[in-house]
């Protein structure tokens, strides 16, 4: 063969094809540098720190929200000219950065960009740097003032993007203040044999902020990640209804804190929790002993003992059954009176942009209520599967009356259920219902039922180890998130505090029945068969579910939407949900009888599956028969009729799969 | 030097010239400058063949174990269509149905000659399956629980008509997932003239009553739409826009080669006019995928899909591999279009599939075996053509075939280019750039988070 002929290359450009050639050496995916975002604590690689030095001769740190800030230049270099160790000690940030950036968008070719790091950010602006392909490249420096001038529109970028039209490294000073501009190519970090290049990074340069607990993990991981590890919002005796940064700098009440519910609501929370405002990295460990120890989510410096036990006798396993059985109609009900609350503000599901600071406080109050009706539903759901761990009937109607006189000292809540809007009254009662009882003897409050079930739990013989490990995780969640709620309740009042009901709330009173002749009186009906059919879900869930228990309820989820979606188009008409699920029929899901298939002999198994089968495709009778009607092409509410049907639909085919699966 | 045109295929696309390889069905860029009959072409193609090492030869397939099964659970129709090659559903007999003691036997059947732990699938066909309701509603529910017992799964796939579709038929369709075909001409005027119902009325105003049903009480899993073309039918584009208007996740197209009234077959002119509108049609799916819009019309996507895997086979589908055909009285054939002939029946249910005889088939439908399929290019991607046509019209559209693949291989060509993701997951392609819903699909607790 001509040796010009091997000149010509063809391009294999499908599977097959590319399945032909070889390629010496590990795939591209598997090379650190191909690393998309991976540069959280805990992580194989913090990408970080490989980028900080894309700048040949320059060594950058991005793991501030300052900015990004020069840390190091190469004293042999262009560099040197401009700068001394006091410029790198003030503070030098790179407030401009041009190149040819990659794109996001995989159909878009990579384009030259000028990108102004503004307003200034670590994590934000390395997303750029990450981005930047091999080439010409440009970089401008600035000191912290310059850098917050040009943040607030002091340096149009037209001007910067002039200055480097011309590839000299220089000073400009425009009298914002003084600009270095450095040109060079963007650095490649991987030798000839595709690993990292040794003479590219330091010793230890790479691996720094890897896993070292007291520093990165701490200050650096998102809220809630590392959930076991550290507090990250917490509250304050000083402070019960405020929320605060754990990691905070200044740990003095009222000084420069936000003091009310407005200061957070507002978004100026930046204040209070923006990098210098918290402990971070370095401080951790020379600082850590001025952090506060945190127990149920509150800061406190007293260690106060536990009650002696209860001198109440212990309920026996029998009892502890029968209490479970009347508390989980409380859960149902409580959720209920919250949801109705919750609904009667009327809000949006997504907070809309543009809030004037009243609408935003009623916002913030309104996904307090949202929440903790979100976590009552889920302990009638816990309640529910602590009966069935202790092969007890399930339970899931709703208490027509919320605080029982189990212990028969007349000191109990006795209140009746009723659906009112969120006013102030409902709003104290919801505090009231969910405040932590100040005794271990107190069977009046709802905490203090769950707390003598835990005790009897764990101090009974009748229970087997298993369920002693169990049960009592499943009870501290429910008192846990009681305290919780108490303190959302208490916000919610403080975000409402001063606002007329009047003028916030939807829906104005309780829940009345629209007039048959109106159209909206079948959404209310669509409204009660949607929440029957969460209920009758979760009978049929708990009937059949054992082993797909688990996937099953995520896919109840889907009724529960339905509800919420029928609620909130009733809430945008100032009409309230009636929340009467017994006009439609029955919880208990049916397992029907297929007269078709009389007579068939089928293994017992498969007639089992037969009939879950079947009862699962008759979960949503009852919301089909009036979706039907809501549907009518034209109507008013046909989208909503064809949402929820499409929902129902997915729930039915889900729990039909889930059903077969779980035989 | 003139390559070897059985082997090597060269086209253009708009970016360029391309190679198209049979063996493995590969595709690459040539340089533009290399004309395909040089030296230098020669010694590109010298580099990527592999004369002891081929992907495909001519070695017959053995017969592997059944994976799919279609029971025509009707035979026998209420529409009389005047093309269909089932003659009203009875195949040229006597109308009858499908009594349960078949379909299970069926059923019991396609498990047995199944691999352990396979993906099975049973296809309802007809006739019109929904004539024979009663035996719908006990066999699927039977099918997929004795899939189970036995370790395998059971999927579902029905072609209808959907003039006969009750508020029942959608929710069990639905609840086992099931694809359903619906058969469609196009807008009223075109369907209704070449799909009669038999009591009279508009077949069209049925079928979208039919749709209904299913919007309102399950849609299935997946909802296509399945367009007869005869010589009458001239306007592709206008016809599938309309399909695709009435909500199908894909629809494509059919032409009538064999037919009980020969005027209602294609004929060799024909298939001029056939190209230019699938081309027409393929145009505007072009567009849209590379333009983020789904426009499901299947012909070009299976066709698409198929080329970015390489699929490479020497027979036009399973008939008489892993997939066979039960009649109405329990006899097993090659597929659902040779039910009833003699020369294509594999046995029965109760005694089994009659291996030898499908082993004789695949040996002599093998694509390198036949002329002039093994001189053509185009060979493991068409496969040699359906059999039930092959043996009764031959081979008149091979032309209008290879047509029809060098447009989509261009066309492959230029969404590789500029959309690979489409390639890589052709449903979140489309759905990254339809926007967020209002509610969070349910995810399971497994669900984790990065740092």
């Amino acid at each position: 063969m001509a040796s010009n002929m091997k000149e010509f290359k063809l391009f294999p450009r499908n599977l097959t094809a590319r399945a032909e050639t070889l390629v010496r050496g590990n795939p591209v995916t598997t090379r650190p540098e191909s690393g998309v975002e991976n540069c959280f604590p805990g992580l194989e690689f913090d990408q970080r720190n490989l980028d900080s030095v894309f700048f040949p001769g320059l060594s950058f740190e991005m793991h501030h929200a300052s900015g990004v800030v020069l840390r190091d230049f190469d004293h042999g270099s262009q560099a040197a000219t401009y700068f001394n160790a006091d410029d790198i000690s003030q503070g030098v940030f790179l407030v401009y950065l041009q190149g040819e950036f990659a794109s996001r968008m995989e159909s878009v070719e990579p384009a030259p960009r000028l990108i102004r790091l503004t307003p200034p950010a670590g994590l934000e602006s390395w997303r750029f740097v990450r981005d930047l392909e091999i080439g010409d490249i440009a970089v401008v420096l600035c000191d912290a003032q310059t850098l917050t001038r040009v943040a607030n529109g002091a340096l149009e970028t037209e001007v910067v993007a002039g200055w480097l039209e011309t590839r000299i490294d220089r000073i400009e000073n425009p009298g914002v203040g003084r600009f270095v501009l450095l040109f060079g190519s963007r650095a490649r970090f991987l030798d000839a044999n595709g690993v990292i290049a040794e003479q590219a990074l330091d010793p230890g340069q790479l691996t720094r902020s890897l896993c070292s607990p007291w520093q990165y993990d701490f200050a650096d991981c998102g809220c809630f990640y590392w959930a076991s590890n550290k507090p990250d919002l917490v509250s304050s005796d000083a402070q019960p209804a405020q929320v605060l940064n754990f990691q905070r700098r200044n740990r003095s009440a009222g000084s420069d804190q936000a003091t009310s519910a407005n200061d957070w609501i507002l978004k100026q929370s930046n204040r209070w929790d923006g990098d210098g405002a918290i402990v971070r990295h370095a401080e951790m460990l020379t600082q850590w002993a001025e952090l506060p120890f945190v127990v149920r989510r509150r800061e406190t410096d007293r260690y106060i003992p536990a009650a002696a036990t209860t001198s109440k006798p212990l309920l026996d396993r029998a009892g502890i059954i029968d209490r479970l059985t009347r508390l989980a109609p409380v859960e149902h009900a409580l959720a209920i009176e919250y949801l109705y609350a919750y609904y009667s503000l009327g809000v949006a599901m997504v907070r809309p942009s543009g809030l004037s600071p009243e609408q935003a406080c009623v916002y913030t109050a309104s996904q307090e209520i949202f929440q903790v009706a979100i976590d009552e539903m889920r302990h009638l759901r816990s309640v529910n599967e602590i009966l069935i761990e202790l092969r007890a009937p399930w339970q899931l109607d709703r208490a027509d009356v919320i605080g029982e006189d189990f212990d028969h000292d007349g000191k109990a809540f006795r209140q009746p259920f009723a659906l009112r809007p969120l006013d102030a009254k409902q709003l104290d009662w919801f505090i009231e219902v969910e405040r932590a009882s100040q005794n271990q003897n107190d069977q009046n409050t709802i905490d203090g039922m769950y707390t003598l079930i835990l005790l009897s739990v764990q101090q009974s013989p009748e229970f087997t180890p298993d369920e002693k490990s169990r049960i009592p995780a499943l009870i501290k969640v429910i008192i846990d998130e009681g305290v919780d709620h108490f303190a959302r309740f208490s916000r919610a009042k403080v975000a409402l505090a001063g606002i007329d009901p009047l003028v916030y709330l939807k829906i104005k009173g309780g829940p009345a029945q629209v007039d048959a002749s109106n159209p909206d009186s079948l959404l209310q009906d669509v409204a009660d068969a949607a929440y029957l059919v969460v209920l009758r879900s979760l009978d049929y869930v708990f009937q059949v579910g054992d082993a797909q228990r688990g996937a099953m309820l995520e896919s109840a989820r889907r009724a529960m939407y339905n509800m919420d979606d029928a609620a909130r188009s009733l809430a945008d008409r100032s009409i309230g949900a009636l929340f009467d699920y017994r006009r439609f029929g029955l919880v208990k899901a049916p397992v029907s009888q297929n007269a078709v298939l009389a007579g068939m002999t089928v293994p017992d198994e498969a007639e089992q599956t037969r009939r879950r089968v079947q009862a699962a495709m008759s979960l949503g009778d009852p919301l089909r028969s009036v979706l039907d009607q809501l549907a009518i092409p034209g109507g008013p509410h046909t989208e909503l009729a064809n949402r929820m049907t499409q929902r129902l639909g997915q729930m039915t085919q889900d729990f039909v799969s889930l059903a077969v699966k779980s035989s | 030097m003139m390559p070897d045109l059985a082997e090597f295929h060269f086209f253009k696309s708009p970016l360029g010239q391309h190679l198209f390889v049979a063996d493995g069905s590969r595709l690459y860029d040539m340089p533009s400058d290399v004309p395909f009959d040089s030296l230098a072409a020669k010694a590109l193609m010298d580099d990527i063949s592999f004369p002891g090492a081929r992907h495909i030869d001519g070695t017959p397939l053995t017969p592997p174990p059944l994976q799919t099964l279609s029971l025509n659970v009707a035979q026998a129709c209420n529409m009389g269509c005047s093309y269909c090659y089932a003659g009203q559903g009875a195949f040229g007999g006597k109308p009858r149905l499908m009594q349960f003691a078949v379909a299970k036997a069926s059923v019991d059947r396609l498990i047995l000659e199944s691999a352990p732990g396979a993906d099975l699938v049973i296809g309802f066909m007809g006739g019109e399956p929904f004539v024979n309701r009663a035996l719908m509603q006990t066999i699927m529910p039977y099918a997929h629980e004795a899939a189970i017992a036995a370790g395998r799964t059971m999927r579902f796939s029905l072609t209808t008509n959907a003039t006969l579709l009750q508020r029942g038929d959608a929710q069990l369709l639905s609840a086992y997932r099931t694809h359903v075909a619906v058969s469609i001409d196009g807008p009223k005027d075109i369907n209704d003239r070449v799909r009669p119902m038999n009591g009279g009325g508009s077949s069209y105003d049925r079928l979208i009553q039919g749709l209904e049903v299913f919007r309102a009480h399950g849609r299935p899993h997946h909802l296509s739409a399945r367009i007869t073309v005869t010589p009458a039918a001239r306007d592709l584009p206008l016809i599938l826009e309309h399909v695709l208007s009435l909500g199908f996740d894909s629809a494509g197209f059919s032409p009538v080669l064999v037919a009980p009234d020969p005027s209602q077959a294609f004929q060799p002119a024909d298939f001029d006019w056939l190209l230019e509108g699938m081309i027409g049609c393929g145009q505007k799916a072009l567009a849209s995928i590379l333009e983020r819009r789904p426009y499901p019309f299947s012909n070009l996507e299976t066709a698409l899909q198929e080329i970015a895997r390489g699929t490479h086979r020497p027979y036009p589908c399973g008939a008489g591999a892993a997939y066979l055909s039960v009649n109405a009285d329990g006899n097993l054939y090659a597929c659902h279009r040779l039910v009833e002939d003699p020369k294509h029946q594999f046995g029965d249910v109760w005694q089994g599939s009659d291996v030898a005889a499908r082993a004789t088939h695949l040996a002599a439908r093998h694509v390198d075996r036949q002329e002039p399929c093994r001189s053509c290019w185009a060979r493991y991607l068409c496969g040699g053509g359906c059999y039930h046509e092959v043996d009764r019209r031959g081979r008149p559209a091979c032309d209008y075939i290879r047509g029809w693949l060098e447009y989509c291989l261009s066309a492959y060509m230029q969404i590789e280019q500029q959309a690979p993701g489409y390639f890589r997951d052709p449903v979140g392609y489309f759905e990254a750039f339809r926007g967020g819903a209002a509610y969070p699909t349910p995810v399971g607790p497994e669900e984790n988070h990065h740092g």
